[in-house]
């Protein structure tokens, strides 16, 4: 059966999760130290907290597809450039040196 | 759409570059924010339409990406308020943000980095985060997923480094928990390829 972390230990819970990737105060980060030292269930956190921020990173790596033609519809909707306007027949829009 | 403003050339051409640049990696941090992939592509286009309209007041203050995913991560969270009947606060957190009830005290099996990241582990890692509070979600994807320094996320969501701090921390045990479930060894079997 699986055991879970003494309550004794709960305390030290934010700065093990901070302290994977060297995100913690000196002296906090001492004092920590020292208590995995003598606690292997703290190291076990210490050791899967690192774990999954590494799996998250390593997942990030990997490529996600854009959608089809998503920078199409993207440009679709964004506001054209003067020069757009102009070849696109809408020469009576608003000039660029009237903007604000 | 509503009448648009133009800007002046050069920053238009500007403009369009940053879209060039920006949208594949804006488009994932939204889809990660968002699980949606149509959602997270409206709010891209709320993204580049809102930083259009206010490009007068990016002054370079702030670094254009970290002023990009500002605007973004903003726009997924309205998404996400929309999506609820109970109000959406990024000034405190909810009872739900504390720490795991229990935090699972096992080895997790050591599994080959491209078994880790199989279909059936990115899902469960997906629903891990999933479940984040849009609070705790917003730091850890900024932070461990983009990449940003801990000031860099606290600049883009308006919240103190501390702040940052401690919503790192509560996210990353609430995955752990989830993921320890997952690869907790007396799962082996389940969990190997």
């Amino acid at each position: 059966m699986s055991r879970t972390l003494p309550q004794g230990c709960r305390r030290w819970l934010d700065a093990i999760a901070l302290y994977v990737d060297g995100d913690l105060e000196a002296d906090l980060c001492r004092a920590l130290e020292a208590h995995l030292q003598a606690c292997p269930d703290c190291r076990v956190l210490v050791d899967t907290v690192r774990q999954t921020v590494y799996l998250y990173r390593a997942a990030a790596r990997e490529p996600i597809p854009l959608p089809r033609d998503l920078r199409q519809r993207l440009f679709a909707r964004l506001p054209q450039s003067n020069e757009e306007r102009a070849a696109n027949g809408r020469a009576d829009a608003p000039s660029a040196e009237a903007a604000p | 759409m509503s009448a648009m403003t133009p800007a002046a050339s050069p920053s238009h051409q500007h403009f369009v570059q940053a879209v060039e640049a920006y949208a594949p990696r804006l488009y994932r941090h939204l889809l990660r924010m968002l699980e949606d992939p149509q959602d997270a592509e409206d709010a891209l286009q709320e993204t580049f339409l809102k930083a259009y309209r206010n490009l007068n007041t990016f002054q370079g203050r702030a670094s254009m990406t970290t002023w990009l995913y500002r605007i973004a991560t903003n726009e997924a969270l309205m998404h996400l308020r929309r999506r609820r009947s109970t109000p959406l606060s990024l000034e405190a957190l909810s009872p739900d943000d504390g720490h795991p009830e229990e935090i699972l005290l096992t080895q997790w099996q050591v599994l080959p980095e491209q078994a880790l990241l199989s279909a059936e582990t990115r899902q469960v890692l997906d629903e891990a985060v999933a479940q984040l509070s849009p609070a705790l979600r917003a730091v850890f994807l900024l932070r461990d997923v983009e990449g940003f320094s801990t000031k860099e996320t606290a600049d883009i969501l308006g919240i103190s480094v501390d702040a940052v701090k401690q919503r790192l921390a509560r996210a990353r045990l609430r995955l752990r928990e989830a993921l320890a479930h997952y690869f907790d060894s007396d799962d082996q079997e389940e969990a190997s390829p």
